[in-house]
């Protein structure tokens, strides 16, 4: 009987390659026909388990290439990327990667932004629930001081840049939508935020002085210079308006 | 109005609205919560995502042998159509995290 | 404790139903790591059930038996998870996952010899010292039967109770599966483990197959296993026990009268259940 060291890497390896089943088989009683047959079985487990938290990350990549592809592609995608946690939640992390440089996807440019995206939507979901705003570091603050002020985003927003409808793809595919399913892709470049009010994770196009503003914010920008980046992308930026706006949407947390 | 005017009338602004900004689009969402909780049908989970990647289930399909990669593709790609000349495969977006 | 009696596993399909009216459950069991996020709808759910129902956690990634690859971190999140929920229970199972390469993310049948007895008792060990609390370990379901071992399965279950002061999650379907897989006499597991450390019960539905019985967990429980679980209650008490069911998920009154059915053999049997 080999260690449990061994023992284990010789039933791992047989999982991983039905084709080093050969080591695998002496650790076993019963007939060798019925080994390989419940061999299988654990591959299928294995495979089946990895490929269900993959479908869970990335609903619409799966509705846009059809299950059955969706399933191949995360056989492919294991095969290239081990997994390192009993997490699978934590699965699907190397998935965007894997997209971009998968050549039967390649007629699909837009796809890798996509799955980028679902990704982002992915982390916010699971993310920690917003605090309501919290004021306190503006009270008796001098006004002159007020441009040093870092926003701070909520956990799990995050901005994706695109030249594809990013917002509009994630619209189409959202199970209560019921409109028509109509889509420009050469609508020029998309600029969204990935967000979780409370529940349900939220992804919206933002106009280009509002996507700089919070970009340079995520990045721990000042005031002053979250501004700048914004007005520099849009002459018409109303810092007033969006401080309200993100603020309500709970997406700028404090000002620290 | 220079750079210094405008982002201290903004904060002002925040100032003024104090605790009550912040609480809508939460109420809006948390209200809208409790509805889906409410109206779904037993079966269907139509509240947004359904993530349990975690059971202690058996799978009922067997693997023996991975294939060469051979799926069609068969999903809303075919409706998606349009130039897909513009960017490249690969191309990485800018991405930030907040 | 009060007695549990007969609960279910709380699913997503299923939250509707809860959020709308108290449903007639003892108690509920969830998978620890889907509530190992920071924040988010599940977790808040589950806190809303919390307040109405026992909870139980029931851990289904930390590989106990992995001779490597061994996760300390995912430890730390199962920590977390239960110094927030407080639950009734926190279960494990016997099995492994990983290698020092990768983690094969399903619940791996470990052979029954004394190193991996040792490394199970220090790993249980490990455990209920992080959660200061003692923990259920659970008899898994195999499809293959290692050509080796120093122990019978009730036998090396007893051992690790005896050193670790552990109590059991005996899954009542699992045994009835390796029953018909490897030809293990379920009754003869049951009557290897000590009556007082059985602490939780499991039944489910499996899939028969020509290459034998998969635990898939989607469907009723067949006679034969309602049959053992009699023979369970008769040694072990009314144990709380939980309906499960993860794929090919019904309407929940179908899960409820699958708890009711373990109700009333509860009562059936032991008159004090209720």
């Amino acid at each position: 009987m080999p260690s449990l060291h061994e023992l284990q890497a010789r039933f791992a390896a047989a999982l991983n390659d039905a084709k080093q089943t050969q080591p695998a088989t002496r650790l076993f009683s019963g007939p060798r026909a019925m080994t390989l047959a419940r061999l299988a079985i654990y591959r299928g487990n294995v495979h089946g388990n990895r490929a269900n938290a993959l479908a869970g990350a990335y609903p619409i990549a799966r509705k846009i290439v059809g299950d059955e592809f969706f399933d191949a592609m995360a056989r492919e995608y294991a095969r290239g990327h081990r997994s390192r946690c009993g997490d699978l939640n934590e699965y699907g992390e190397y998935f965007p990667d894997f997209v971009a440089a998968f050549p039967h996807t390649a007629d699909l440019p837009y796809l890798p932004d996509v799955v980028r995206m679902e990704w982002l939507a992915h982390r916010a979901y699971y993310a920690a629930d917003p605090a309501p705003f919290d004021a306190s570091a503006l009270a008796g603050l001098p006004t002159e001081r007020y441009g040093g002020l870092r926003p701070r985003l909520a956990g799990g927003c995050a901005l994706l840049e695109s030249a594809w409808p990013l917002g509009r793809i994630w619209t189409l595919h959202q199970d209560d939508y019921g409109g028509a399913f109509e889509i420009d892709l050469d609508a020029g470049p998309d600029r969204v935020l990935i967000h979780r009010p409370a529940w349900r994770v939220q992804v919206c196009s933002l106009a280009p002085g509002d996507f700089r503003f919070l970009e340079s914010a995520s990045c721990g920008a000042t005031l002053d210079d979250a501004f700048e980046a914004a007005a520099a992308a849009d002459a018409d930026f109303d810092l007033s308006r969006a401080l309200t706006r993100w603020i309500d949407a709970r997406v700028i947390e404090n000002l620290v | 109005m220079n750079r210094d005017m405008i982002i201290r009338t903004a904060l002002a602004g925040v100032l003024a609205a104090g605790v009550s900004i912040g609480a809508t689009a939460f109420a809006q969402d948390a209200k809208g919560m409790e509805k889906c909780w409410g109206v779904a049908k037993a079966g269907k989970n139509d509240c947004g995502s359904n993530k349990t990647a975690h059971s202690c289930a058996g799978q009922s399909k067997k693997n023996y042998d991975p294939n060469d990669f051979k799926a069609v593709k068969a999903g809303t790609c075919e409706k998606m159509g349009g130039s897909l000349t513009q960017g490249e495969p690969g191309r990485l977006a800018k991405q930030k995290m907040g | 404790m009060p007695a549990l009696g007969a609960g279910i596993g709380l699913r997503a399909p299923h939250y509707a139903d809860f959020a709308a009216a108290p449903q007639p459950t003892g108690w509920l069991e969830v998978h620890s790591e889907n509530y190992f996020g920071a924040g988010g709808r599940d977790l808040q759910m589950l806190e809303r059930v919390r307040r109405d129902y026992p909870v139980s956690l029931h851990g289904v990634g930390l590989g106990l038996g992995s001779a490597q690859g061994w996760d300390e971190g995912h430890l730390g999140k199962l920590v977390a998870l239960v110094d927030r929920v407080q639950p009734a229970l926190v279960s494990e199972h016997l099995s492994w996952n990983a290698t020092a390469e990768d983690n094969l993310n399903d619940l791996l049948p470990l052979p029954r010899t004394r190193e991996a007895l040792a490394l199970l008792a220090s790993r249980v060990q490990r455990v209920q010292d992080r959660l200061r609390r003692r923990i259920l370990v659970e008899n898994v379901s195999a499809y293959l039967e290692f050509a080796e071992g120093d122990f019978g399965e009730g036998e090396f279950i007893a051992e690790l109770v005896r050193r670790t002061g552990c109590g059991v999650l005996l899954d009542v379907n699992n045994l009835y599966v390796n029953q018909m897989n490897h030809g293990t006499d379920a009754v003869a597991v049951m009557l290897a483990v000590p009556t007082a450390s059985v602490k939780e019960i499991h039944l489910a539905g499996h899939l028969r197959t020509e290459d034998g019985l998969i635990d898939t967990h989607g469907d009723r429980v067949v006679d034969a296993v309602w049959q053992l679980y009699r023979t369970a209650l008769d040694r072990f008490g009314p144990v709380p026990t939980l309906i499960e069911w993860d794929t090919d998920i019904p309407p929940l009154p179908v899960l409820l009268g699958e708890a009711a059915k373990a109700r009333a053999l509860m009562e059936d049997r032991h008159a004090v259940a209720a």
